[in-house]
């Protein structure tokens, strides 16, 4: 319908010939009257007559003189009494413009669902007179007007059958706007707006409740920012005022003093307002400049074609899910296309590969698996729990060995206290709670060993390990003054003082846990000091949670003397204040937690030194004071808290209520989906592709304003995580046109992401049954195996720096490319899996294999030639996922591959079998049909030995060389890029 | 897609080549081409009043120095050091081949900003690090071109650092990862080089693809080349791992096999709000313990003259002790040192601070203290280290300029 109305209105407009006719009445001009045509090809007597105001010849109307368009529409009789809304749009220079409801032409797409009125509901007698618009048109240039009516609620449209045609020559300026618009952008734009302003009141800064939101530099920048101060202006009493107010530090402007009254900056900016103002009053005229506002002219991202629904399940099951789709799910998508993808995506985001996806995804943005940090705050030896307390007592008492605590019990412990905030986030997500509880939830995830420790109210089974986490309330924190230290008794073990008890006075204190803000081992990671004074918390809470980055603001020569400011120059100096206003009530609110990240009410958490300087200045401290006198009290933006306790308990509620917290939740989980971080907004315009990327970047923000929307609304972050993959973001796969995209070009956007090392041992572990490890670990204590000690992880995490990943300590970005080492760290794993791959599935029964479920050893090319290539056809889908044409080369290269090893290896004087780095350890699930015994150490059932292979004739046996060359095959998948690449 | 055509691969499986996949030879770099850079990043902002701008208290100041209670100021050649920590050893061993610059405004006191601009020459997101750019404009194709330990390494998406411990590195350099015969193994790796090539060829108009599917081929063909760094070490028993220096040495062998040609290492501790002295000494002993390590080896591996050592940090310490009276804050004026053996420019300083650590201004025509002078700013030494290290006046210069208006020649 859309593309039938703008053909239709284009292809009158290159047959039409406007028919004029001249008024008798003097400075008007009315047009023959045109006959309507209806979008349903239906017949109607409706005419359209244009009238021109103010001007007598519609060929040589002057550009920035003054002029009207009225129109009179003669209504056929089915449409009187209806209700209807008017439409104007303009054709000039190729590019459509329409007229909205704000009585301003903007560019229209010529989509039907972009259509706009800029009349709406009116009612229809006989005969509707109607202005179209009263104003000035400053571009020169040939226009084509059409109109067009439509009845509420029905998409025909009857609409002019032929345009007018109205031609602006070149005329006079406007000289009093040209002028404003001159001196505002050499005195104003520059040193006010750009060096001043924009580094608050722009998109993503900190003036974000501000009217006025300015753009950074671009070509257009100086035109905008005058008609957003012009806007400001003419919406506002006393608009001038408001804005010089402000500037010069009044109004509570939270950017302080950046005008001082009087100076020059001041009284040059006061002097502009002023003019503007008086213009304003003197001229109502409507200017039309039918200038673009944005740098591009094309919807790039309309330019990029999705990737088939099938290869979207696939890689979002991989990426969500750390998995393949299940059968069901391919059927989903194969029934009901992108309607069964959301179904499908629902199917994956469940079980253990969601819950990874969830716990890596939080790791990724708040690097919390980083045992020094943990160590420096843990609680084993903090009196304030004596349940830890005796769990360490009892250990080393037990074991009288300090070496053994330290590599047995605290280590044990501190992945239980790094995944507490992964496990809190995984909890709400998978349960489908509000996803604001992840600031607001007043409990924490424990596991067992937490649990007890921290007295919590939890329960857990006897064959529950230290992988489960449960919700649970601190029940067993004791403040200094409701411990008896006379009472408890320390004892000397192993040259390690511990309590061997702990006498308390009174009933445990009332933790106030608010999710994540609480999290000892978020604000471990995040320390503070005497000095610092919780602002690095505050500002990665901004970061992670308001979508406001404080470090970003500054990315700007701060002025020295404020850099040596002495005087509290968070408080008094402007050029601190811009961002420590935001910033400090904030970090205020974590008042009641101290360097050591515990809980400390009641000012217990001040500074030793702040209360009794060393320096033997007089302290600001006075006898009751839980906060800092020379900082701001705790709250966020103009909300104060006022409860002197629960502070980041009120803190949570008041982030939750903030929209800017569902946009940071979107850009928070944005990496985890696309595999790279969203676009920071582009600061110099000087910088190469500034433009590409400035669109980019703004395109990107719309959508994530989308999903953020979504959110706020439906609470659930599950419906974001489906929006995203259904998005072209996700889907995107080609370019049709080789143009010049911003997206393709500052985006990985239509290309695929390296797998984290994460994703890919799972992948391999789920592909093979097997993780690569170097060295074998003892993990088991007091007979349970610690399934999630991290010192069980594999090669892919042990290696996770050099692949590509993060170490949550000195290395937090993630690369995206292959490097050498990273290409040879693969290589490895892939020989050194692809063998016992291959001897273990052989080993097990047919039906109950992983890997060979179509062949047996006995198959060879001679006698099962078309067996052997639908296994290579199986595993080469579950692999690399390839399809169509790619598919079938794939098969016939890897057959090839496996003839050539079937009858080239009985030359080789060891075969891949042979060969097999037997001496590498694997970790691994237990073989079904495989008595394990024969191939495990007796105290780890996971744990396979390897070397004992050998000593199973049925399995080392390859006397055709089957396994060895099927070992070739998963050495080929394995190490293929379509492998790595997702 | 593009497929290595059925004959040519049997013909390659049958004749049991045993070759590279495809050989592609680096220029060799060492001994006659470009130094390796090293750059040693004091992360968290250094105490300079306790190392290479040292002060000490006067009455009408507050204390800004403990170590000055009991000693004074020491030279070095021509080169004022603090005796504190193992600053006296490490300032003897270097000052005939070391130039300090101190004075320098990084007009910044937050540390990610500060970091950025002191390592990349800009004060704003976005640039790559010297190293980054440095590997970029002289070695763009070697397999470790620039080398990671951690610390600021933006590449501004010119080329991959490579992130590593330098222990990794080692451990999967060793030729020894083949398992299968050679043929087969290579075979594959023919093979998916082929893919990769495809995938390159076909989406063009995709800038990430070409990159991504373009460094996997490289990959590919660089990976075999990682076996020098063995052969170097062979060569080298005497020189050990299994220390902290092991990233140190793993850069100075890659260069010396001609895979690489710059490597950041970051040294942490140095966010003294708390206990200054106590800890700023062993984050200076660390630091200048790496240093010397990396001249010592550099020596031992026929390299002493080839390397160029860059030393800084996000900004510095505030001349005075906080409440606590014992920690420091942030203060804006930082340093730099450059080492290199027989420079022209050793055994010098160029710009300097009042006794209260504020900068003075610098004449650029002769360096000397001058009130109307140029306020050094980071962007002023970027400028003639990259003119220096021969990035002035190409392409990447181009890409990321540093607009600076007043050159400081203080290298030739």
């Amino acid at each position: 319908m859309t593309k039938i109305i703008l053909k239709a209105f284009t292809l009158i407009l290159v047959l039409s010939c406007a028919v004029f006719s001249h008024q008798a009445l003097p400075n008007s001009y009315s047009f023959d009257p045109i006959r309507a045509q209806k979008t349903d090809n239906t017949e109607t007597e409706t005419s359209f007559l244009y009238t021109i105001h103010d001007q007598e010849n519609p060929t040589s109307i002057q550009a920035n003189t003054l002029f009207s368009l009225a129109i009179e529409i003669s209504l056929d009789t089915e449409n009187v009494d209806q209700n209807v809304d008017l439409y104007s749009v303009v054709l000039l220079n190729n590019v459509w413009w329409i007229l909205n409801l704000d009585g301003d032409y903007v560019e229209w797409s010529g989509e039907l669902s972009a259509l706009v009125p800029f009349n709406s509901t009116v009612a229809l007698s006989g005969t509707l007179t109607k202005q179209i618009f009263s104003g000035r048109f400053s571009l020169p240039g040939d226009y084509s007007f059409f109109t067009a009516y439509a009845p509420k609620g029905d998409g025909v449209l009857t609409y002019t059958s032929q345009p007018i045609n109205i031609s602006i020559v070149a005329g006079e300026p406007i000289d009093a706007d040209a002028e404003t618009l001159s001196l505002f952008s050499k005195t104003i734009e520059t040193t006010i707006i750009q060096e001043k302003c924009v580094a608050c009141h722009v998109s993503g800064g900190l003036a974000r409740n501000s009217a006025l939101q300015f753009i950074r530099t671009n070509e257009l920048s100086a035109e905008n920012n005058l008609e957003t101060i012009k806007n400001f202006i003419a919406s506002n009493t006393n608009g001038t005022g408001k804005i010089l107010n402000k500037a010069s530090g009044g109004g509570a402007h939270t950017g302080g003093v950046q005008l001082p009254i009087d100076s020059e900056d001041y009284n040059r900016f006061s002097n502009l307002l002023d003019e503007i103002t008086e213009k304003a009053k003197t001229s109502e005229i409507k200017n039309f400049s039918f200038q673009k506002t944005t740098v591009a002219q094309t919807n790039s991202l309309n330019q990029i074609n999705n990737e088939p629904v099938q290869q979207t399940l696939r890689r979002a099951a991989r990426i969500l899910g750390n998995r393949l789709p299940s059968s069901e799910e391919k059927m989903l998508v194969q029934k009901n296309g992108e309607q069964g993808l959301d179904n499908a995506l629902t199917s994956i985001m469940k079980n253990r590969g969601f819950h990874k996806f969830i716990l890596a995804g939080v790791e990724d943005r708040l690097f919390l698996n980083n045992n020094q940090a943990i160590s420096d705050s843990a609680a084993t030896g903090d009196v304030n729990y004596p349940g830890f307390v005796k769990m360490n007592y009892d250990f080393i008492s037990e074991t009288q060995s300090y070496d053994r605590l330290a590599r047995e019990f605290w280590d044990r412990l501190l992945p239980a206290w790094a995944y507490a905030s992964g496990e809190l986030v995984a909890h709400i997500i998978e349960n489908d709670l509000p996803y604001s509880e992840i600031l607001t939830a007043d409990y924490m995830m424990m596991n067992r060993l937490t649990n007890q420790g921290y007295g919590g109210n939890a329960t857990f089974s006897d064959d529950e390990d230290d992988s489960v986490f449960k919700p649970s309330k601190i029940l067993g924190y004791y403040l200094p003054n409701q411990i008896d230290d006379s009472k408890g008794e320390q004892v000397m073990i192993d040259n390690y003082s511990t309590w061997a008890h702990i006498e308390t006075t009174e009933q445990p204190t009332t933790f106030p846990h608010s999710g994540l803000l609480t999290d000892m081992t978020f604000l471990a990671r995040y320390p503070t000091t005497a000095t610092n004074r919780n602002r690095a918390r505050a500002r990665w809470t901004f970061f992670h949670f308001l979508d406001v980055d404080i470090e970003g603001a500054t990315q700007r020569p701060t002025d020295e003397a404020a850099l040596q400011d002495t005087d509290n120059p968070t408080m008094n100096n402007p050029s601190c204040t811009v961002c420590h206003a935001i910033l400090d009530p904030v970090a205020a609110a974590f008042k009641n937690w101290d360097e050591r990240n515990q809980y400390r009410p009641n000012g217990l958490a001040l500074d030793k030194f702040y209360k009794s300087p060393q320096d033997g200045s007089t302290t600001l401290y006075r006898e009751g004071d839980t906060w800092y006198r020379d900082m701001r009290e705790p709250g966020l933006f103009e909300h104060a808290i006022t409860n002197t306790d629960q502070t980041l308990q009120e803190l949570g509620k008041l982030i939750v209520q903030e929209p800017a917290f569902y946009r940071a939740s979107v850009k928070f989980w944005w990496p985890a989906i696309f595999g790279e971080p969203p676009l920071e907004i582009p600061i110099h315009d000087g910088d190469f592709n500034f433009a590409s990327k400035l669109k980019a970047y703004e395109e990107q923000q719309k959508f994530i304003q989308t999903l953020a929307d979504v959110l706020y609304q439906s609470k659930n972050i599950k419906d974001v995580f489906k929006l995203m993959v259904r998005s072209v973001w996700f889907r995107g796969d080609s370019v049709s046109t080789p143009s010049e995209n911003p997206f393709v070009n500052e985006t990985n956007i239509a290309s695929r992401q390296l797998l984290n090392p994460q994703q890919l041992e799972m992948k391999v572990e789920e592909l093979t049954g097997l993780v690569h490890a170097r060295q074998r670990r003892r993990d088991i204590y007091n007979g349970l195996p610690t399934q999630f000690s991290d010192s069980r992880r594999g090669t892919l995490y042990q290696e996770r720096v050099a692949l590509g990943g993060h170490n949550s300590d000195t290395v937090l970005n993630r690369r995206e490319l292959v490097s050498p080492l990273m290409q040879n760290v693969f290589l490895t794993i892939a020989q050194d899996i692809s063998c016992p791959a291959v001897v273990y599935d052989f080993a097990v029964t047919k039906s109950k294999r992983r890997l060979f479920n179509l062949v047996e050893v006995s198959d060879t090319p001679e006698n099962s030639s078309r067996a052997i290539k639908d296994q290579i056809r199986e595993l080469t889908e579950r692999f690399i996922g390839s399809s169509g044409q790619d598919l079938e080369t794939e098969i016939n290269t890897l057959y090839e591959v496996f003839q050539f090893s079937v009858r080239e290896s009985s030359k080789y004087w060891q075969t891949a079998i042979d060969r097999c780095r037997l001496d590498t350890d694997f970790y691994g699930p237990t073989l079904i049909g495989v008595d394990p015994n024969e191939f495990t150490q007796d105290w780890n059932e996971n744990y396979i030995d390897l070397s004992k292979i050998r000593t199973v004739p049925k399995l080392i046996n390859d006397d055709n060389h089957i396994k060895s060359s099927w070992a070739i095959v998963l050495f080929y998948l394995l190490s293929h890029p379509d492998f790595i690449y997702e | 897609m593009n497929r290595i055509n059925r004959r040519s691969f049997m013909r390659l499986l049958a004749g049991g080549a045993t070759a590279p996949l495809v050989s592609r030879i680096y220029p060799a770099v060492e001994p006659d081409n470009r130094n390796l850079l090293l750059v040693f990043q004091a992360t968290g902002a250094w105490d300079i009043a306790s190392f290479c701008d040292p002060k000490e208290n006067y009455e009408a100041s507050q204390k800004i120095t403990k170590w000055s209670d009991r000693s004074s100021i020491q030279m070095a050649g021509n080169i004022p050091y603090a005796p504190f920590s193992n600053n006296a050893e490490f300032f003897e061993k270097h000052y005939k081949n070391m130039l300090v610059i101190n004075g320098v405004e990084m007009q910044t006191n937050a540390h990610g900003i500060g970091v950025i601009h002191s390592f990349s020459g800009r004060l704003a997101r976005g640039y790559p690090s010297l190293t980054a750019l440095y590997s970029a404009s002289h070695g763009i194709d070697l397999p470790l071109a620039h080398i990671s330990t951690g610390g600021f390494s933006d590449s501004g998406g010119i080329l991959t650092p490579v992130v590593t411990n330098g222990r990794s590195l080692l451990r999967y350099a060793n030729q020894n990862i083949q398992r299968f015969d050679k043929t087969l193994f290579n075979g594959v790796l023919f093979l998916h080089g082929e893919t990769a090539l495809s995938r390159v060829n076909d989406r063009q108009n995709i800038p990430a693809n070409v990159k991504q599917y373009g460094s996997y081929l490289d990959s590919i063909q660089n990976s075999a080349e990682l076996e020098k760094l063995i052969q170097i070490q062979n060569a080298y028993p005497s020189i050990e791992f299994g220390g902290d220096n092991d990233s140190i040495l793993v850069a100075l062998m890659a260069y010396k096999a001609g895979l690489s040609l710059s490597a950041d290492f970051s040294y942490g501790g140095f966010d003294t709000h708390d206990n200054n002295d106590e800890e700023q000494a062993p984050a200076l002993a660390n630091l200048t313990s790496g240093i010397n390590y990396a001249v010592d080896t550099a020596a031992k591996l026929g390299i002493a003259d080839k390397v160029t050592i860059i030393v800084g940090s996000d900004f510095s310490r505030t001349p005075w002790y906080n409440s606590s009276d014992d920690g420091k804050d942030h203060w804006s004026i930082g340093s730099y040192l450059i080492i290199e053996e027989n420079a022209q420019f050793g055994n010098a300083v160029i710009g300097a601070t009042t006794a209260d650590q504020v900068q003075l201004k610098v004449n650029p025509n002769n360096f000397s203290l001058d009130d109307q002078g140029l306020q050094l700013l980071p962007q002023h030494v970027h400028q003639e280290i990259r003119r220096h290290l021969g990035i002035a006046g190409n392409k990447f210069d181009a890409l990321f300029p540093l607009n600076v208006r007043d050159e400081i020649n203080f290298l030739t």
